[in-house]
């Protein structure tokens, strides 16, 4: 190709295959970036369900004397995850079922939400998403772990029945425990917490940048 | 799946129309789009799931159509990124509007679909549709456990996907049947049109239209293309036409103002609008349908215009052959006679021809002797062309130079037929001599007669029966009353043995053939008539020729319903002429111009014919006496001096 024809402008027929071109660029990226997105959204997120024992006991070593005896609800919510803000709403919000010692563990550091749990009567722990995992093997939140006055670990499990909806259950699930009756374990929506499972929800980043969840 | 192909891909073709449309709806969807940026912005806002997050990337979904825009010059093909991007931006829709109705923002990608419908293309649908099955499909790939939580068991997954599907299905076919019905009616239209300017350019007529004010359609046959080329925008129809055919044009215009007047009764005024268009080299039939508009108001003409060249060439080439068949037979019957109204016609035509500022009086007797003889001996073109010069005499239009050469040039074929008739004799003058007068001059030679009245019978051979011109009126009043559908009619000859000499009677017997022809024209009734009458249903004509003492007479009597003088007076008196005695009437009948009929025929009916005749017998020094009586019939008698009858020799004028 001669210098003069290189720089003679696009023709039509070029035009149209550098604009599909490009438009196929397009395409593939924005796909890349709303799956992503969908996959946040979608992917029902782990619980420790193998490591139950060792769960039971991280949860057991939160209860203070005062608390012996009675039924012990542990709220495992992120600061930076709106489903997890949505349930700390709903906490300050809610009549507490009575008799039943309930502790919330915050997942990085929120001032607001620590005085606000405060004020709500809520005795909260701020763990660290190593922590977290480290001791609980907790890699999602938000997650309701209910356990017995014997320490047995009753419940591991979401709030909802469904993804971001609106019947938050832990009332009824707490209830219904105490009554002895047999309550099925909700799936876990919300947002990954530990590294390794934003790394594998959201490998370009996108979703679970330096902050955190959107 | 060929046929599913064919409804979802469209004709490769895009109508004006069809572009035109998709370019407006492309442009009506890049607001649309557009407007999902604030909206998302507000949405991220009140979520908190970052308005600014909402602000980059719901541009970079609104890259993709821009760049469309800009890059691609197939609408259609804008229209396909336009599909890809609502379901990307549903998936933003469904990100930024996370909570408590995060499940319900995916309507969002259901009424996107149904919505992509407008574009009237399949493709659109099942590029969006595609776009979301694709990022489902990649997100299983990445992580299977992701597609369908909650556990959902595969029936689920099916019924989730059978909307899809189902809603794309339905919507392409809505697309399809949008863009055949409404988008492509263009389209169909345009095929439509294409189709009937392909009969336009084949079919072998000219079809036009014209309009209340006279304007010619552009959309016309290509036969009107051929003979008067394009037609210009907003011309007149008579002035388009009037390029090739200034009379037609002249005419049609004239009639189409009495047309759009609508004072005279529709039908009326269509048969006036002018039906030949002559060009230099075809003849054209033109016809002419009405239009009515919705409250049945003339609104214009459909113009249906037929080569006829070549018919008529081909009936013109009939007839020549049948008055060739004829002029034979009558040269065979009646030689003598034909050639005599050979002889006789030429004179008058080259009277008409050479003497172009001929009194009109003179013109008109000697146009209506020449068609009338013509027309007698079976020489129907030449008839017609003096019938057609007489016809514009009247209005007061002169053969033109064309007229008299086209007259030359019928005259010359006539001439031809009659040589071919006479074969190689030609027109050697041929002596008739019955065998008894020939013997009669042998017998006077043997009894040695003297000089003088052997040469004065041999001179008498020259001499012409009356019986065989009467002879020949009969025969040719008989074939006028044939072709007047006045069926057979009776005609008695009286020749009472005298005898002529030819030369000096030729003008008048010509002339005399007008009395013959009004006699059965005007003067003998249709059967059905005289039966009414109380008559015989078949009429008698009398031709005689008498000679007493020193008055030959040739006279026509026949028994028809007379002469109305009534009405000659009136219409005398209408021209201002005096018809007060009997002989004032005759006067008026033998005038020149002078006719009681409203209908010029091709036989009578101008008054030309009896003025001719009257001045024939004039020439001869005769006079004219008329006897009619109204219901029983008219003898018109022409009396001349016996002297006459053989120029000076009276001895000669009995033949036998």
């Amino acid at each position: 190709m001669t210098n003069q024809a290189a720089s003679r402008p696009l023709g039509d027929t070029g035009r149209q295959v550098l604009g599909v071109g490009l438009l196929a660029l397009w395409l593939v990226g924005m796909s890349v970036v709303i799956v992503t997105f969908m996959v946040g959204h979608w992917y029902t997120l782990p619980k420790p369900d193998e490591e139950r024992p060792l769960v039971a006991q991280a949860v057991a070593a939160l209860r203070e004397r005062s608390e012996q005896g009675r039924w012990l609800a542990v709220h495992v919510l992120y600061a930076e995850c709106n489903c997890s803000k949505r349930i700390f709403g709903h906490l300050f919000h809610s009549e507490r079922p009575a008799g039943v010692a309930e502790r919330i563990l915050l997942v990085g550091h929120d001032q607001t939400l620590e005085d606000k749990a405060s004020a709500a009567g809520f005795k909260t722990e701020v763990v660290e998403p190593e922590a977290l995992e480290r001791r609980f093997h907790v890699q999602a939140a938000p997650l309701l772990l209910v356990s017995d006055p014997q320490d047995q670990l009753r419940y591991i499990g979401g709030y909802t029945s469904r993804k971001q909806g609106p019947d938050i259950r832990d009332r009824e699930i707490i209830a219904g425990l105490r009554a002895e009756e047999p309550q099925p374990e909700l799936p876990l929506f919300g947002c990954a917490v530990s590294a390794g499972l934003q790394q594998l929800l959201d490998p370009l980043g996108v979703k679970y940048r330096e902050t955190g969840e959107r | 799946m060929k046929e599913i192909l064919s409804k979802a891909i469209l004709p490769a073709q895009i109508s004006d129309f069809e572009r035109g449309y998709a370019t407006r709806i492309n442009s009506i969807s890049f607001k649309f789009c557009l407007g999902h940026l604030p909206a998302f912005v507000l949405l991220a806002y009140l979520n908190d799931t970052g308005p600014l997050d909402a602000v980059w990337l719901t541009a970079l979904v609104l890259a993709g159509p821009l760049l469309a825009h800009r890059m691609l010059s197939n609408p259609r093909s804008i229209a396909v990124v336009y599909g890809m991007t609502a379901m990307l931006l549903g998936g933003l829709l469904v990100h930024f509007g996370q909570g408590p109705v995060q499940i319900e923002m995916h309507f969002y990608f259901f009424a996107q679909l149904a919505m992509l419908a407008v574009y009237g293309n399949p493709l659109v649908i099942i590029a969006a549709a595609l776009t979301v099955a694709v990022h489902h499909f990649v997100l299983w790939l990445y992580l299977p456990s992701s597609v369908f939580n909650y556990d959902a068991p595969l029936y689920v997954v099916l019924i989730h996907a059978a909307f899809v599907v189902g809603e794309s299905i339905v919507t392409c076919s809505i697309a399809r049947a949008f863009f055949d019905n409404v988008i492509g009616l263009e389209k169909i239209v345009a095929e439509r049109t294409t189709e009937l300017r392909r009969v336009f350019d084949n079919v072998n007529q000219g079809l036009l239209t014209v309009d209340r004010q006279g304007l010619a359609s552009r959309d016309v046959s290509a036969f009107v293309n051929r003979f008067f080329g394009e037609v210009p925008p907003d011309v007149p129809f008579a002035d388009f036409v009037g390029t090739r055919a200034p009379d037609f044009g002249v005419s049609f215009e004239m009639g189409f103002e009495q047309l759009n007047d609508g004072m005279l009764p529709l039908e009326l005024t269509l048969e006036q609008l002018p039906r030949e268009l002559s060009l230099a080299d075809s003849i054209l039939l033109v016809e002419y349908t009405p239009i009515f508009d919705e409250q049945q108001e003339f609104s214009g003409l459909l113009v249906v215009m037929s080569d006829v060249t070549a018919d008529r060439q081909a009936e013109r080439l009939e007839r020549e052959r049948k008055q060739v068949i004829e002029i034979f037979e009558r040269v065979m019957s009646d030689r003598r006679g034909f050639l005599e109204f050979m002889d006789e016609s030429a004179n008058l035509i080259a009277c008409i021809v050479q003497q172009p500022d001929m009194p009109v009086a003179d013109l008109k007797r000697r146009l209506h002797t020449l068609k009338g003889n013509t027309m007698l001996f079976g020489v129907s073109l030449v008839a017609e062309l003096c019938h057609d010069m007489e016809t514009r005499l009247e209005v007061g239009e002169r053969p033109t130079q064309e007229d008299c050469e086209l007259l030359l040039e019928r005259w010359k074929a006539t001439n031809e037929a009659v040589d071919l008739a006479l074969g190689g004799e030609g027109r050697k003058t041929v002596l008739e001599v019955e065998s008894r007068s020939y013997e009669e001059v042998v017998e006077a030679v043997r009894r040695q007669d003297s000089h003088d009245d052997v040469m004065g019978m041999l001179k008498s051979w020259r001499m012409e029966p009356t019986k065989v011109r009467l002879e020949r009126l009969a025969e040719q009043a008989r074939s006028i009353a044939r072709r007047l559908n006045r069926g057979d009619i009776k005609v008695v000859e009286e020749d009472n043995g005298l005898a002529l000499e030819p030369n000096d009677w030729a003008s008048f017997w010509a002339a005399f053939v007008h009395v013959i022809r009004n006699a059965v024209d005007h003067g003998l009734e249709p059967t059905d008539e005289r039966e009414a009458a109380g008559k015989s249903s078949v009429g008698t004509l009398l031709l005689a020729t008498r000679l007493t003492e020193d008055v030959f007479e040739v006279s026509v009597k026949d028994d028809g319903r007379g002469i109305d003088w009534d009405r000659v007076r009136a219409r005398a008196q209408e021209r201002g002429l005096k018809a007060t005695t009997h002989e004032e009437l005759v006067e008026v009948l033998f005038s020149d111009g002078f006719s009681t009929a409203t209908v010029a025929s091709e036989y009578s009916g101008r008054g030309i014919g009896m003025g001719a005749v009257r001045q024939a017998c004039e020439e001869m020094q005769g006079v004219v006496l008329v006897q009619s009586e109204r219901g029983v019939g008219t003898c018109i008698t022409f009396r001349f001096p016996a002297s006459s009858m053989a120029g000076g020799r009276g001895d000669l004028a009995l033949a036998s």
